[in-house]
């Protein structure tokens, strides 16, 4: 009964029609035809030919024709088959789970009667800005895209509803455009304004609003699948945020999408890339990355490709890529061949393959903010002028030495001051040194010494390696020839390790210098041989750049206890803790003896007056830069090496299952990608935005209408292909997206052009006629009525309570969260943050991959594990609870109750004040009410309980008013959690 | 409130779609009060009790008599027979076979052969089927953990518990369909995933029940705020509601109220639920003293058999730190200390209730541990890496074989030899079992019908009673 009442409305609302008129119509492939045979046929007579059955494929038009005879459906085997009377020859086969209904068997006979009918799939098709339909009265329409909205509801016998109030309108597009509620002063501004440009006003105001860019870049966050956090695993702490600040910036900014698209596929690409454009490429870094020490690199080196390309594919094309991993599309014209054609897009960054267990893995920049930007450029100035000075100062100087005895270098260390230097004489036989204090190696060192060895095919020269399998430490060994430096946090999962390309010679002496800027990581290490940067190889990169101070064990030269002796000598071995020598320095250490070094030494040890001033200053500006450089905020990029990794096709998608080897390329489906461009990342981005890709101003223009009306214009927001669900106004899609690229991909010109339209700004109620005729509002006869996401609930609490602290950007912060969540579950605690922390706006909220914020989580926000682009919509009682319980609900209720009590008037007019701060109208008599008489339950309730009243006060780590009465106070509270609690309030209307 | 939900939300579901999968099938029987399944249902309902980290296969279940006399010798090259092993163990010069140190002894009428490190299990050995030749595709923690959640390695996809929840809806009105509790400290962490709900909507995600003042979050009224009081807000909260229906004219407002009302009646139906002062002196002596204590395995267990008297269609239990890299006689006693009463008390309990066979109950981790001594191998300790060749569990009551041993290892626990199981084929045999065809329980996401059997799975007829 219900399978054929559905089928029934699927049909009619596909064709838009009356009852009565369904079957005599003509059949549109493309939204009625496809459909059917891409869900029941395709996946045995569709595009995968490894899986094709008989031979037979219905996917394109030659296949089909194969299968049917135009104009007589009854002669045609595909009717046959549908229709056959024994079950074994019927199609779909038993064994299959879908069945075909009455109605779309019917369908298929319609449309091979009308002569079959073929289409190349709607999406695949560049869209073209059609005729506005024609409209007898216009008076309605408020903007082009309404006549196509008009037409729809005309078509199907349908009015649109009134307009929403002033009020009404200005709460939802101020919700819609910003994630806040009008502040009443707003509020007043546009109801008060009579002028015809009023709206208008409204929406500009909206959009120079910092909360615009904050507002839009949380959806954007879900589907780049943004977090704090590795999300495998131990899902160890990353520092992504410096990303995250770029796309508010870029919301804000009205950056075009299509540069918003190059910069964040390619951005490092661009000739002279900027700092900006580099932190962009993060997007394609944000996604999970498996630290585990087990794992396979090569496993994790495709796992990170593939869910690239999955992301990007979903994102700009909305194309469910990911499905032709393991074989040729089930659905798409898409092969298995093309998938990993777009993997080789996106596999060649040089990473590891391994994420390191805390902090951000290879490749990653430090990524100052711009203030911090300044201040770099300052400090970097006041080395530069230190430097100048002490050069103008030459002549004195050289004065000066004339009268200095210089003291035996070995008893005056070269680089000494701030300083630890161990020193020996000639070392020859193994021995312990004993822990060098300060000597860790996630913090500033370098270790220099001339070495001789005997033996150059292996042995030890240094280690502080701890005993365990772990290894923790430093070793400095000699390889087959070759020097090499490792930094060990975890063998073999946390290791960096750089070895010298040229090989020594045995009893050769030479200076070696090794420093580490405290990243423990390989591009953060050098080695300097004879005073010169040398060749290096990197042998291991996947050092974590712990918190907890990594110092190793005792340091013993010669001797490891991991790896054989060495057999040779060292002399003038010297440890710099906290420091990284520059090239200059190294140089000094390996000519110790030399003119320049004694210069050196003088400035350090035999200056005086002025020129130890001089001398002094320039070592204070460059600790201060290094302390500067060292707290600066990082992120991961984007790189791409000169020669891009070999790709193969990999059978089943497995990893160590290498097919054939393919090149870069873009499926065949699509228009190819111009001869001009690149055949890289940069390239692929450029062709996204060319103007002729079918699919990427289609798939954007309808996430933002999603955004607005609640479901796309193609509800499957992430898939466009043959499985899609058909457009319900394909001819205002293709107008949208054509007009988005005529506008240069101006963002806010279609959401400016979208919420003026009559059609955005109907009434959201619901009548008697829409339930029948539209109640999934596919036709918009009406406006969207939806219950808020979590991260507007608690925006929309701290902002009306007055609480919410509005700065913009910087480290995630961690607002309450009941005790132990993490330690339950996880290796890691959660501290809850203080003061400004605790109010910041949702977006900035540490999002842990594996165990999101929890009230976020039961209110329908997505889980940042994988690209998100259609949010859920549930009715659950534990988001009851949340809303009615959770700290800082209760504690904004408090502060509202405090700005209710603070109001003048009389109890109905501070109530009323209340309601209409969340929902922008005042309340009716009823309402007013029952408003008053809970205020009164309320307040007598707490009058017999004052210990209760006094405890409701403290929820929360701000303190209550102490001019107030606790018992008003905590009436008001309650009225308050009621009022936040409200379906108008947690609705968007 | 929670079956409304569900027969509003597979209504739309449907309506859009128009097409197969359990919702569509649900509608019908829903509407007339009827499970909503494909097949006879043996079982009601699922209690699994996951061991997270890797239980090591040789020291519980796969009894290896004659590596005894191998102990330190190197697994022989035809065994390994090129297969991956992790990069913990990959850079080892030598796999020297660790025995393992504990004995074994058969029991009950079934006589199977059972650790003497997990006693209580035996107990019930007439009543559990164990399944020796599990297999898994992944090596590591997440994704193992994941594929046997999930049924795929990568995120994104629904629990077992939420395609239960989804497909066959809740049985008990004032409690989740699906509740996940976790204990142990220390060891592998474990993530929302597990217990989520991937691509299906949000409320069949598992509720994670926790020890302490709020076993739900955010369960209690803020302080000060006394049920009577709390009673009133809804009551104004309602009735402000019920006016906005009036002028908007919109049902989901009406459903609304309802889970509001579904929330305060969870504010006392919870509270009884994991109130065990009702509970007499012999189940204590049953689960053992750590029953009394919340967030132990054994009040987690014993939680497990009261959400399944009120009908409860998912209880997962996660128990961490069996992940036995070295030093794995100790770590293993510890966690058998922890868990092997209270599992084996769950199967007597439900027995002696007349539940366990409408209850299938299931045991075991993400994957194995290897024949071989990570690390050192010393006279009194070894250590054992990852393993997915095989490993094995056990399963009881809801229509399993009791007493029975399923599947076959080589000598060395290394390889199948004998009748391999998918982590599909135990998802299929589990639905089997709720009376629901795994090809048929489908969702539809980026254009594809979704299982949880992703498109594998058989069911193990040899398994069923």
């Amino acid at each position: 009964m219900y399978r054929l009442l559905s089928s029934l409305l699927l049909r009619l609302s596909l064709c838009g029609i009356g009852a009565g008129v369904a079957v005599a119509d003509p059949i549109d492939f493309n939204r009625e035809v496809r459909p059917i045979l891409s869900d029941n046929c395709f996946q045995c007579h569709g595009p995968d030919a490894a899986q094709r059955k008989g031979d037979l494929r219905l996917d394109t038009e030659d296949g089909a024709r194969m299968a049917l005879l135009l104009g007589k459906p009854d002669e045609s085997p595909l009717i046959q088959r549908i229709y056959h009377r024994d079950v074994e020859e019927r199609m779909p086969p038993q064994d299959f789970p879908k069945l075909l209904t009455g109605s779309q068997k019917e369908i298929l006979r319609d449309w091979i009667e009308q002569g079959a009918q073929w289409a190349k799939h709607w999406a695949f098709v560049a869209p073209v800005k059609a005729p506005l339909p024609e409209i007898v009265n216009e008076s309605w329409i408020r903007h082009e895209m309404d006549n196509f909205v008009l037409k729809r509801l005309k078509d199907a016998g349908l009015a649109p509803s009134p307009e929403a109030s002033n009020a009404a309108l200005a709460r939802r597009v101020s919700l819609d455009l910003t994630g806040l509620p009008p502040s009443s002063e707003d509020l007043a501004a546009f109801v008060e304004d009579d002028s015809p440009q009023a709206y208008d006003h409204l929406i500009t105001r909206l959009f120079q609003s910092p909360r615009y860019g904050e507002h839009m870049a949380w959806q954007w966050l879900e589907a780049a699948r943004y977090a704090d956090t590795d999300g495998y695993q131990n899902d160890g702490p990353r520092e992504m945020w410096r990303w995250r600040d770029w796309v508010i910036e870029a919301y804000n900014k009205n950056m075009p999408f299509d540069q918003f698209t190059i910069e964040q596929l390619a951005g490092d690409l661009l000739p002279n890339a900027s700092l900006e454009q580099a932190i962009a490429t993060g997007f394609n870094r944000n996604h999970r990355y498996n630290s585990e020490s087990g794992l396979i690199l090569e496993e994790f080196l495709l796992e990170n490709a593939v869910d690239r390309v999955d992301t990007t594919s979903t994102i700009w094309m909305g194309l469910t890529a990911g499905c032709a991993r393991c074989h040729d599309h089930k659905y798409d014209p898409l092969s298995q061949n093309e998938y990993y054609q777009l993997i080789a897009y996106f596999n060649s960054i040089p990473e590891s393959g391994r994420a390191i267990k805390f902090g951000n893995s290879e490749p990653w920049i430090k990524a100052p903010t711009r203030d911090q930007q300044r201040e770099w450029v300052e400090l970097e100035r006041r080395v530069g002028q230190a430097e100048i000075a002490l050069e103008a100062a030459e002549d004195e100087i050289e004065t000066a030495m004339e009268e200095w005895s210089a003291p035996n270098p070995t008893e005056a260390p070269l680089l000494a001051g701030a300083l630890t230097v161990q020193e020996t004489n000639a070392l020859s036989e193994p021995k312990s040194i004993g822990k060098i204090p300060g000597l860790i190696c996630n913090s500033r060192f370098s270790i220099a010494f001339h070495l001789t060895p005997k033996d150059v095919s292996e042995g030890a020269i240094l280690s502080s390696e701890s005993p365990g399998s772990e290894r923790q430490g430093i070793l400095v060994r000699l390889k087959d020839g070759h020097l090499r430096f490792h930094i060990i946090t975890r063998w073999i999962a946390g290791v960096a390790t750089l070895e010298v390309a040229q090989a020594l010679s045995p009893n050769e002496t030479v200076h070696v210098t090794l420093t580490n800027d405290g990243t423990q990581r390989a591009k953060g290490m050098r080695i300097y041989v004879n005073g010169k940067p040398v060749g290096t190889r990197v042998l291991h990169n996947t050092n974590s750049n712990k918190s907890t101070d990594n110092q190793g064990a005792v340091m013993r030269f010669g001797t490891s206890p991991h790896v054989a002796p060495y057999s040779g000598q060292i002399e003038d071995l010297r440890f710099y803790t906290k420091r990284t020598l520059t090239e200059f320095e190294a140089g000094l250490l390996a000519e110790s003896k030399g003119a320049k070094a004694t210069r050196h030494r003088f400035l350090e040890h035999g200056a005086t007056g002025r020129l130890k001033e001089l001398a002094m200053e320039q070592r204070a500006a460059e600790d201060a830069l290094l302390g500067f450089e060292d707290g600066l905020p990082t992120t991961m990029v984007m790189e791409e090496p000169a020669e891009a990794k070999p790709t193969f096709v990999r059978d089943r998608g497995l990893y160590d299952a290498l097919g054939e080897r393919v090149n870069r390329g873009t499926p065949k489906v699509l228009p190819a990608m111009p001869e001009h461009l690149p055949n890289n990342r940069l390239g692929l981005a450029q062709w996204l935005v060319s103007g002729n890709h079918p699919l990427v101003a289609r798939v954007t223009v309808n996430r933002y209408w999603q955004m607005l009306f609640g479901r796309g214009l193609v509800n499957t927001t992430e898939d466009f292909g043959a499985q899609a669900s058909p457009p319900s106004h394909p001819k205002l899609l293709d107008w949208l997206a054509v007009d988005f690229m005529e506008h240069g991909w101006d963002v806010q010109h279609l959401l400016r052009q979208i919420v003026s339209s009559a059609t955005y700004r109907q009434s959201s109620s619901i009548s008697e006629t829409h339930l029948q005729h539209d109640p999934d509002n596919r036709l918009l006869s009406r406006a969207l009525r939806r219950r808020l996401r979590g991260n507007v609930l608690r925006d929309q609490a701290l902002f009306v309570s007055g609480l919410l602290v509005e700065s913009q950007g910087g480290s995630s912060v961690k607002p309450y969260q009941p005790a132990k969540l993490w330690r339950e579950a996880s290796n890691f605690s959660y501290t809850v943050g203080s003061e400004d922390d605790l109010y910041r706006r949702s977006l900035y909220t540490y999002w842990k991959r594996t165990l999101a914020p929890p009230a976020m989580a039961v209110l329908d926000t997505a889980d940042r594990e994988w690209c998100s682009v259609r949010p859920k919509k549930t009715n659950t009682p534990l988001q009851a609870l949340t809303l009615l319980n959770e700290t800082a609900f209760y504690e904004a209720a408090r502060h509202l109750g405090e700005r209710f009590l603070s109001q003048e008037g009389s109890l109905r007019e501070r109530i009323a004040f209340v309601f209409q701060a969340l929902t922008t109208r005042l309340p009716t008599a009823s309402e007013s009410e029952v408003l008053v008489s809970a205020y009164v339950t309320y307040r007598n309730a707490f009058a017999g309980d004052v210990t209760a009243a006094r405890a409701s006060l403290k929820v929360g780590q701000s303190v209550a008013s102490k001019e107030v009465d606790p018992i008003e106070l905590a009436a008001a509270t309650a009225l308050a959690n009621v009022i936040l609690n409200l379906d108008e309030v947690t609705t968007r209307e | 409130m929670i079956a409304q939900a569900l027969h509003q939300h597979s209504r739309r579901e449907f309506l859009q779609h128009a097409a197969g999968g359990l919702g569509a099938i649900a509608l019908g029987q829903l509407a007339q009060g009827m499970p909503p399944t494909h097949v006879a249902p043996k079982a009601k309902r699922v209690i699994y009790l996951f061991q997270s980290g890797g239980p090591p296969q040789l020291d519980l279940l796969d009894y290896k008599p004659q590596l005894r006399a191998h102990q330190g010798e190197d697994v022989p090259e035809s065994v390994f027979n090129g297969q991956r092993l992790t990069g913990m163990t990959a850079g080892q010069t030598s796999f020297p076979v660790a025995a393992s140190t504990f004995d074994f002894h058969q029991h009950g009428k079934s006589g199977l052969w059972l650790s003497e490190v997990m006693p209580h299990l035996g107990t019930v050995a007439d009543d559990i089927c164990v399944v020796k030749s599990l297999e898994t595709e992944a090596i590591n923690h997440d994704p193992a953990i994941t594929f046997l959640q999930t049924g795929f390695q990568i995120a994104g996809r629904p629990s077992m518990g939420a395609w239960l929840s989804y497909g066959l809806g809740n049985a008990n009105e004032n409690l989740p369909a699906f509740v996940a509790m976790l204990s142990g400290n220390g060891g592998q962490p474990l993530y929302d995933r597990l217990w989520g709900a991937g691509f299906l909507p949000s409320e069949h995600q598992g509720v994670r029940f926790r020890s302490g003042k709020d076993p739900v979050l955010y369960l209690n009224n803020p302080a000060g705020m006394s049920s009577a009081l709390r009673r009133h807000t809804l009551d104004d909260l309602g009735k402000l509601n019920r006016l906005r229906l009036e002028a908007t004219g919109d049902q989901e407002i009406e459903a609304r109220i309802a889970q509001y009302e579904m929330a305060y009646r969870m504010q006392t139906s919870v509270p009884e639920l994991t109130d065990v002062s009702d509970e007499p002196e012999s189940t204590f002596r049953l689960y053992g003293e750590d029953a009394r204590k919340p967030g132990t395995y054994a009040y987690n267990a014993l939680m497990a058999r009261r959400l399944s008297e009120r009908g409860t269609r998912f209880v997962q239990l996660f128990h961490r730190g069996w992940d036995t890299h070295g030093n794995l006689p100790n770590q293993l006693r510890a966690r058998c200390q922890e868990t092997d009463q209270a599992s084996a008390a769950l199967v007597t309990d439900l027995k002696q209730r007349g539940l366990l066979d409408e209850t299938l109950v299931v045991w075991g981790g993400e994957f194995g541990r290897t024949v071989y001594c990570q690390g050192q191998l010393t006279a009194k300790t070894y250590g054992r890496d990852h393993h997915p060749r095989c490993f094995s569990i056990w399963l009881a009551g809801g229509g399993m074989k009791p007493g029975h041993a399923h599947g076959e290892t080589d000598d060395y626990s290394y390889n199948i030899a004998r009748d391999p199981v998918t982590a599909h084929d135990l998802h299929a045999t589990m639905l089997h079992l709720l009376g629901v065809h795994h090809e048929k329980l489908t969702y539809r996401f980026q254009g594809r019908h979704y299982r949880l059997t992703d498109v594998h799975g058989r069911v193990l007829q040899d398994l069923l009673a």
